[in-house]
């Protein structure tokens, strides 16, 4: 039986778009000039080509290999990434006092160990030291609660 | 005047500067923060660097400079002490140091071998830091004659030879190449003012954020990868004293050769585009263990096993900054995030720099000697606190990181578009980390992306169009010819590689 390297047949494929995209866009949108005097689309044109012609060569060789994708792991990602997002959305909305708690408990949310108190104390903790260095060592002008939403 | 008063006065000049109360605190803090980060396991070099990033926009450039690198070659000392202890390396160049060390540990003799490894590491960052004194001021020389030809296919040279040193498959590492110089390419176009994969988007008019970048592939990717893995982790430390430290006369007498040999083959590996400290403790081990007479001790707690390694890939971390400095082109990802400093602040990186700039220039590698020494100073006697710190839980540790990405993020422009980019880049870094896409590359074309378009636009305005003229000019045609000829062997070995795995597995296959 023959094996299928799964990393290199998801990554070349999603380099042959990228790079076919790239291309496309930069050939019809972007005025190409000529090579004495290049416009701004022929260098990203070359290169996107050169990313298809890249992805094409991974998911050609990619074929005979044992190698495998890693296993994504949905949770961890979605709690830290989505943690940032809340923080986005609320600090300018609500605050620093609001933004830091949601983000803390949201991505917190990925690891198996919680427990309440610890959370409670760090959560306070980072409130303060957030205040401390950035509102009065770097004067960042956020506030620490408002309700603009 | 003769080279050495030049020299003299330019060691006078950088003095003046890295001693200024403001840089000598931001050493200070770099390096203090460098080995915090190394200690950790988790929180290696680049996420290092990228987390604290933001925090450099609030100085002024010489600090700023003075503290990243600070935190560079800070987290190289942190990450022995893990490597030692738990067998667990902070950082990737110190995990030749953990064959060595970890069995000390086991032996009982945590304390020498700590104490020898800080000395190991000053010793190479010692050697390294004079070489680039003497060399960088000789290679600027050779540089202010280039022209955009010759630069070009300088870039491309480096570009080639970190991609196909940094993945598996040189394939990989290529895309890799491509895709940081595409980003790098967002952004109005500095010839004709046309936007370029803006998408009606502002903000990004500038370009792309290189803090957000560098925050969501190295920082954000990292913590997510190492959520599930650091809980597992048990600390269980005995006390280090003071008294434990202290080395024997049998351990300095072997320890001579190794450290001097370490220092030579991480001072060569630190100028070579890609490689750096990982590579060069690798190879200096290698070496110490072929040419012993008794290789039998290797692994089972040699001291010339942890003294080679450390002091090779401290000495690589200095000599990094010559390409990077002299000629303003990084060999790392590392090095173009210090690139990066340069640009925010409006410095153009490059061989004029060292004329522009001589305070900068020769502050920032006086500050690596202080640096170097507050090193020796924290490391020694605060051992018993990094020990204890090894001890944090990671599931308290990371929200905090969090917290300061985004604050520091935030910090930059007081806007959160930038936060947005550092969740893209996050999930962007996090595919490439399953997809085994290595992620220095991306930064590293993301940093040279625009130069290296400049540099072409250039080139073919002058030769009129005419694509011969990088391989009719001699040095050019030279940088050219050895790109190639690395792509060829890395793609040989390569296949080499890969057809015996296969025949591995398809035998492996048969017999069942």
């Amino acid at each position: 039986m023959r094996q299928v390297d799964s990393s290199s047949l998801i990554g070349g494929a999603i380099m042959i778009v990228a790079g076919a995209g790239v291309a496309i866009h930069a050939g019809t949108q972007l005025n190409l000039g000529t090579l004495q005097r290049m416009g701004p689309g022929l260098f990203p044109a070359v290169l996107g080509l050169m990313l298809a012609t890249l992805g094409l060569l991974t998911v050609a060789t990619a074929f005979g290999q044992a190698r495998r994708a890693g296993r994504p792991e949905y949770g961890p990602a979605l709690a830290v990434l989505g943690g940032l997002g809340v923080f986005a959305l609320t600090i300018d909305r609500f605050g620093l006092l609001v933004a830091i708690p949601l983000l803390v408990i949201i991505s917190s949310l990925a690891s198996r160990r919680r427990r309440l108190v610890p959370l409670v104390v760090l959560t306070a903790g980072l409130c303060l030291a957030a205040w401390g260095i950035f509102v009065l060592g770097f004067n960042l002008p956020v506030r620490l609660l408002k309700w603009d939403p | 005047m003769d080279a050495a008063s030049v020299l003299l006065g330019n060691i006078a000049l950088g003095l003046g500067t890295a001693l200024q109360p403001e840089n000598l605190f931001y050493c200070a803090l770099g390096v203090f923060l460098g080995t915090l980060a190394g200690v950790i396991p988790g929180i290696g070099t680049l996420a290092a660097m990228s987390l604290l990033f933001p925090l450099t926009f609030h100085l002024g450039p010489t600090a700023a400079l003075v503290m990243l690198a600070g935190i560079y070659y800070g987290t190289t000392y942190g990450g022995s002490t893990t490597s030692i202890l738990l067998n667990l390396p902070g950082t990737p160049s110190a995990s030749v140091t953990a064959i060595d060390g970890y069995p000390m540990a086991q032996t009982g003799r945590a304390g020498v071998a700590l104490f020898m490894t800080t000395v190991a590491s000053f010793v190479g960052a010692s050697i390294g830091i004079m070489l680039m004194m003497i060399f960088s001021p000789a290679i600027v020389g050779i540089a202010l004659q280039f022209g955009s030809t010759e630069y070009f296919s300088l870039m491309v040279l480096g570009l080639v030879v970190a991609a196909t040193m940094s993945a598996d498959s040189p394939l990989k590492g290529l895309s890799a190449i491509v895709v940081g110089i595409l980003f790098g390419l967002v952004g109005l176009d500095i010839y004709t003012g046309a936007e370029r994969f803006t998408f009606g988007v502002p903000s990004l008019f500038d370009g792309i954020s290189i803090v957000a970048l560098a925050m969501g592939l190295f920082g954000i990717s990292e913590i997510i990868g190492s959520i599930r893995s650091g809980e597992s982790r048990v600390a269980a430390i005995e006390k280090v004293s003071m008294r434990s430290m202290l080395p024997s006369r049998d351990d300095v007498r072997r320890s001579r050769w190794p450290l001097l040999r370490g220092a030579g083959v991480g001072s060569f590996f630190g100028t070579l585009p890609g490689t750096g400290g990982t590579i060069a403790s690798f190879v200096s081990y290698a070496i110490e263990k072929r040419i012993s007479r008794e290789p039998e001790r290797f692994g089972k707690g040699a001291i010339e096993g942890i003294m080679a390694p450390e002091s090779s890939n401290n000495a690589a971390d200095q000599t990094a900054f010559i390409p990077t400095m002299a000629l303003g082109i990084p060999g790392t990802a590392s090095m173009a995030m210090m690139l990066g400093v340069l640009m925010i602040h409006g410095l153009s990186p490059g061989p004029s720099l060292l004329g522009n700039q001589p305070a900068l220039f020769w502050g920032l590698i006086m500050s690596f000697w202080i640096g170097n020494l507050l090193l020796l100073l924290i490391n020694i006697p605060m051992i018993g606190l990094w020990v204890r710190l090894l001890n944090t839980p990671y599931n308290y540790l990371y929200p905090a990181i969090l917290v300061f990405v985004c604050l520091g993020t935030y910090s930059v422009a007081n806007n959160t578009i930038d936060i947005w980019f550092v969740i893209l880049f996050g999930a962007i870094g996090y595919g490439a980390r399953l997809l085994s896409y290595p992620m220095p590359p991306i930064l590293l074309g993301f940093v040279l992306g625009p130069l290296i378009e400049e540099h072409f636009r250039r080139a073919m305005l002058y030769s009129r169009g005419d694509l011969t003229t990088f391989v009719t000019q001699p040095i050019s045609a030279t940088f050219l010819a050895l790109s190639a000829l690395v792509l060829m062997l890395s793609v040989a070995m390569w296949l080499i590689r890969t057809t015996r795995h296969a025949e591995k597995a398809d035998g492996g296959t048969a017999g069942q």
